[in-house]
């Protein structure tokens, strides 16, 4: 999915203050001053020799005196990207007397610069207008502004000095990674019109379903001639029905476990919770299904309805891109309105017992329903010390306990791996779809 | 200076731009240069000024935006007053040369962070500025030795005009430091 190209409206201008003196210059000022007046009074024309760089130096600043100030505008190139792109804040200034504009961005975290201190000057060579460009790049998926900093510029002679004035922020929206994700498993109750999973009720498809008497109606095409030769009546070709299927992801924002390094360290369970989501979301929205999320924990915004198609996408990464680690509201699953057929796919770390609770229920409901476990495997990775050791493995002692109470209640339990981690889990579902059993309503 | 503050000033002496660590350290080499240049010029060595004036170096090279680089310039100059003797020399031309180099590479540190480097175009104007700066300051020593050589002695009048033109001189930087353009 291309990044939308932003036209990133400018942030204000910056006109503040006028010119005041540099540090130079008040040293050729006043070591000229000083070095001339004791050259005359003491008759040491060797001082006089030692203050004539500084005399010229003050004298050319006087010359040249600045008079109009820079004004300064800063865009971003682009407000939406992936984990691992960057884009250029560009900070233009209409130069006005500036010889050299210098732009100094604020560390922020989960964002990198090149160069890499987020500081970049320009000389304005005469010209009327010079444009300091940075390139930016956030590590971590999420919402958040960046490009803040400030501007300065130093007028001819280095003699005046104007700003540093602070620069505003642009807010950047990081889609998480596009993680590869294939699956070669169909859904297991696809319900829809059009789509690639192989449905229950004959119709026109690509899988053969078997090989019947022609009957009124039938395509000429579907004629299977070499049965149709042996037996002496005519036989056709009858194939299944492809139907789209719906998916609902869950993901669970209410705990994250472990610390996330961006683009290039570890993953938290979050992080692996939410590219997840957005390699099954981007994988069965390109195979024309439908998928939905809810994020448990996020106040409200956190709910795409079922659709299909690439904006549709662009709504379930944007959301997933909103989440906010640690946030509690919302647990209720009776408040979750899921169609009937749709596989729920649940991300967690399965730590809460009000999130095993609500995959329960939602499995008593008749759902069909998978866990991926974004538990990170390395307990080094959020364990600090020895006691902390100790305490994690009992909670995760705990933790297989509830697993067990998932597993008991029907509900196949999957790592996260990659491609290929529902394969088997959905192959499972459509094999106990075909057979009875009971639910509660 | 406030422990924390002195860590803020090493964190960013660390991260400088390699140009930027050549223009401190331009500073602390022209600084032990004009003292040893004292020594040549007939002086002697006093070990607590020298001392203090490197200790001054290397906060003008730390922070060449602040007032350090004003006194370190005032203190070389001062040495030179108190310690040469009043002789016009090949070492007055090499003085003014090291201490113009402490100026300009303190000005060239305090464009921006120590992380920025100076573009290369702004450089070559600086350093048309500073060929400007040693010609005139040659020709200025090239008229003082004529002075020096022809003895011509001193007078109250031409002493009032030259105290005139400092005095005049001083009214005009004082006028443009306190004014602030552009407003």
């Amino acid at each position: 999915m291309s990044t939308r190209q932003a036209a990133a409206s400018p942030g204000p201008a910056l006109t503040t203050a006028g010119w005041r003196p540099t540090a130079s210059l008040v040293r050729a000022a006043l070591t000229s001053a000083a070095l001339a007046t004791v050259a005359v009074v003491f008759r040491r024309v060797d001082l006089l020799v030692l203050a004539t760089p500084f005399l010229v130096h003050a004298a050319a600043v006087v010359v040249r005196r600045p008079q109009r100030t820079p004004r300064v505008t800063s865009r971003l190139g682009h407000t939406a990207l992936r984990e691992g792109e960057g884009t250029t804040l560009s900070v233009t200034a209409d130069a006005g007397d500036a010889e050299h504009v210098v732009v100094a961005l604020e560390r922020e975290p989960w964002t990198a610069f090149r160069p890499s201190a987020g500081v970049a000057g320009a000389a304005t060579g005469g010209a009327d207008r010079v444009e300091v460009r940075l390139a930016v790049a956030t590590l971590r998926w999420g919402r958040r502004d960046v490009g803040s900093g400030v501007v300065a510029a130093t007028s001819p002679w280095a003699g005046g000095q104007w700003g540093p004035h602070r620069l505003p922020s642009h807010s950047l929206t990081t889609l998480p990674m596009p993680a590869v994700y294939d699956g070669r498993a169909p859904v297991p109750h696809p319900l829809g019109l059009v789509g690639t999973h192989p449905a229950r009720r004959a119709g026109d498809g690509t899988e053969l379903a078997s090989i019947r008497p022609f009957a009124a109606g039938d395509r000429l095409r579907r004629v299977q001639w070499r049965v149709s030769l042996r037996t002496g009546t005519l036989h056709v070709t009858s194939t299944v029905a492809e139907e789209d299927s719906g998916i609902l992801l869950i993901v669970d924002s209410s705990v994250e476990v472990g610390t996330s390094g961006g683009t290039t360290g570890t993953a938290s369970s979050l992080d692996v919770a939410v590219r997840a989501a957005g390699a099954l979301g981007e994988h069965y929205l390109h195979r024309g299904d439908r998928v939905g999320l809810r994020v448990l924990g996020a106040a409200g915004r956190g709910v795409v309805p079922l659709g299909s198609g690439r904006r549709h996408l662009r709504r379930l990464l944007d959301t997933l891109a909103r989440v906010v680690p640690g946030e509690r509201h919302d647990l209720d699953p009776r408040r979750f309105r899921v169609p009937p057929g749709t596989v729920v796919v649940v991300l967690s770390p399965m730590l809460s017992d009000q999130v095993v609770a609500a995959t329960t229920t939602l499995a008593q409901r008749g759902l069909d329903l998978v866990v991926v476990d974004t538990m990170p495997d390395d307990l080094d990775a959020f364990a600090d010390g020895p006691r902390d050791r100790i305490a994690w493995r009992m909670r995760l002692l705990e933790r297989a306990a509830l697993l067990d109470r998932v597993r008991r209640a029907g509900v196949p339990v999957a790592a996260w791996a990659g491609p290929g981690t529902l394969d088997e889990v959905l192959r499972g579902l459509s094999r106990r779809a075909r057979q009875p059993r009971m639910v509660r309503r | 200076m406030s422990m924390a503050r002195a860590s803020a000033l090493l964190d960013r002496a660390v991260l400088a731009h390699r140009q930027q660590r050549v223009l401190r350290a331009g500073v602390l080499a022209s600084t032990v240069a004009f003292l040893w240049l004292v020594v040549l010029a007939g002086g002697s060595l006093h070990v607590v000024v020298s001392a203090g004036l490197l200790v001054l170096a290397v906060l003008a090279a730390l922070m060449p935006d602040s007032s350090a680089p004003l006194f370190l310039v005032l203190g070389l100059a001062g040495r030179w007053w108190v310690a040469v003797p009043d002789a016009w020399s090949g070492w007055t031309l090499a003085a003014a040369v090291l201490l113009l180099a402490v100026h300009l590479a303190s000005t060239l540190g305090s464009y921006g962070p120590p992380a920025l480097a100076v573009p290369g175009d702004l450089l070559r104007t600086w350093g048309g500025r500073a060929a400007v700066m040693l010609a005139v300051t040659a020709l200025v020593w090239l008229v003082a030795g004529l002075f020096t050589t022809l003895a011509l002695p001193g007078s109250v009048p031409v002493l009032a005009v030259a105290l005139g033109v400092v005095v005049a001189w001083i009214a005009l930087l004082g006028r443009r430091l306190v004014t602030r353009d552009g407003d």
